[in-house]
């Protein structure tokens, strides 16, 4: 139900804007009556993220994640995209309580050409992108081994929570750039902030970790680094 | 050549920030309050002669001792003049007993309770914070007692009241 409704939201986004782009191009005042109209969609760009690849081999290794996009280009000015990941993390702290969790995730939002390109500019079809996605994750975690002890009291007890499921949903701002650097290979990256819709609440099992977010109850920062072929 | 050594020095700076942003809080310190106890607070009650009404003040105990039973841990050894206390639920039992000294007179506390696991973080594990159900004493220097709050959490506040009438 909740996965319906997430496409149904993206999905009325996604033919709202494009409806608004067809419109503008429609426009009878519009002063490009003159020249040669260009197509509106001008081909779509498949990517592969590579910064979680690097961030979990160097920095984060109780972590990973697999992202792949499907970007759309209109106009040059509107970049509809779905963004598919499997991410997962193995975590185990100082005092042995262990966390883990894998699944799919998907986002969806649009991007916004910020910035006209110059026109003498050396890299052709350089973008200055910001904009929104929403994401979606559902997922089982468990979270073992944590000790529960009285001091005064007296007593112990090892607690285990297994195979919680749950789905989260959130948004994300996102600012980065897009530039083809050889005929159709594409570079960019992008920051993300995200903020999470769907709080789990306070003394409940809260994942440490959500595939496709990370880590964090409130909001958390990500960061993008993508390869695409254009087609 | 100087906008491209800028350009240059503005990608790494992002870049880095965007790692750190994305590697923060992964450490295994718990920055959370994990300590939950009772607040309990003694009160003199009189009877105001002149209008025969009651009056309620905060009461000060000369010396007071409080050990939980079943335990060789004391609690409070001797302490002057003090109108509150903070104690410690069982985690692993419903009830909890304390053995308290007023001055020369002696009463036991009985205060039975729900246990609720409550999951901080993975930092931090879980707490058991409590729900008070009942509270029964001895009548020996203690009159009554009163619940104001049932729920013992980490928010320390008063939960009973413990009178005592001149």
């Amino acid at each position: 139900m909740k996965t319906f409704k997430f496409i149904t939201i993206s999905s009325i986004l996604i033919v709202g804007l494009l409806s608004s782009v067809a419109a503008q191009n429609n426009n009878p005042d519009s002063t490009s009556n003159d020249s040669i109209k260009s197509p509106i969609y001008r081909g779509f760009i498949v990517e592969v993220d590579v910064a979680p690849l690097i961030e979990s081999a160097l920095i984060n290794r109780y972590a990973y994640s697999f992202q792949g996009n499907l970007m759309v280009n209109l106009n040059n000015r509107f970049f509809p995209i779905v963004e598919i990941g499997y991410a997962g993390a193995n975590k185990a702290n100082i005092l042995g309580a262990q966390f883990n969790t894998s699944g799919l995730f998907e986002k969806v939002g649009i991007d916004l050409r910020l910035m006209k390109p110059k026109p003498k500019a050396t890299i052709k079809n350089n973008f200055l992108l910001g904009g929104l996605r929403l994401g979606m994750s559902h997922f089982n975690y468990s979270i073992k081994n944590i000790l529960m002890e009285d001091d005064y009291w007296g007593g112990s007890e090892i607690i285990n929570a297994e195979n919680i499921s749950t789905t989260k949903l959130w948004f994300e701002f996102v600012a980065g750039i897009r530039a083809s650097v050889y005929n159709d290979i594409y570079m960019g990256w992008n920051v993300r902030n995200k903020r999470l819709i769907s709080r789990t609440k306070p003394g409940e099992n809260a994942p440490w970790y959500i595939p496709g977010y990370g880590l964090g109850n409130t909001s958390a920062w990500g960061f993008s680094y993508v390869i695409g072929y254009k087609f | 050549m100087k906008n491209t050594s800028l350009i240059s020095l503005l990608f790494i700076v992002i870049f880095g920030l965007a790692f750190s942003f994305n590697s923060c809080n992964t450490d295994d310190t718990c920055r959370k309050s994990r300590i939950v106890l009772l607040g309990m607070n003694f009160y003199l009650d009189t009877i105001n002669h002149l209008n025969n009404r009651l009056v309620v003040q905060k009461l000060s105990i000369d010396s007071l001792w409080v050990k939980g039973v079943g335990t060789d841990s004391v609690l409070y050894s001797n302490r002057k003049s003090i109108n509150t206390v903070k104690l410690p639920l069982n985690s692993f039992a419903e009830e909890s007993k304390f053995h308290f000294q007023f001055n020369t007179f002696t009463d036991t506390v009985t205060i039975r309770h729900k246990n609720i696991n409550e999951f901080l973080s993975l930092e931090c594990g879980y707490i058991r914070t409590f729900e008070i159900d009942t509270v029964i004493s001895t009548k020996n220097f203690i009159d009554s007692i009163s619940v104001t709050n049932n729920l013992v959490n980490t928010f320390y506040v008063e939960n009973i009241q413990i009178h005592h009438n001149k």
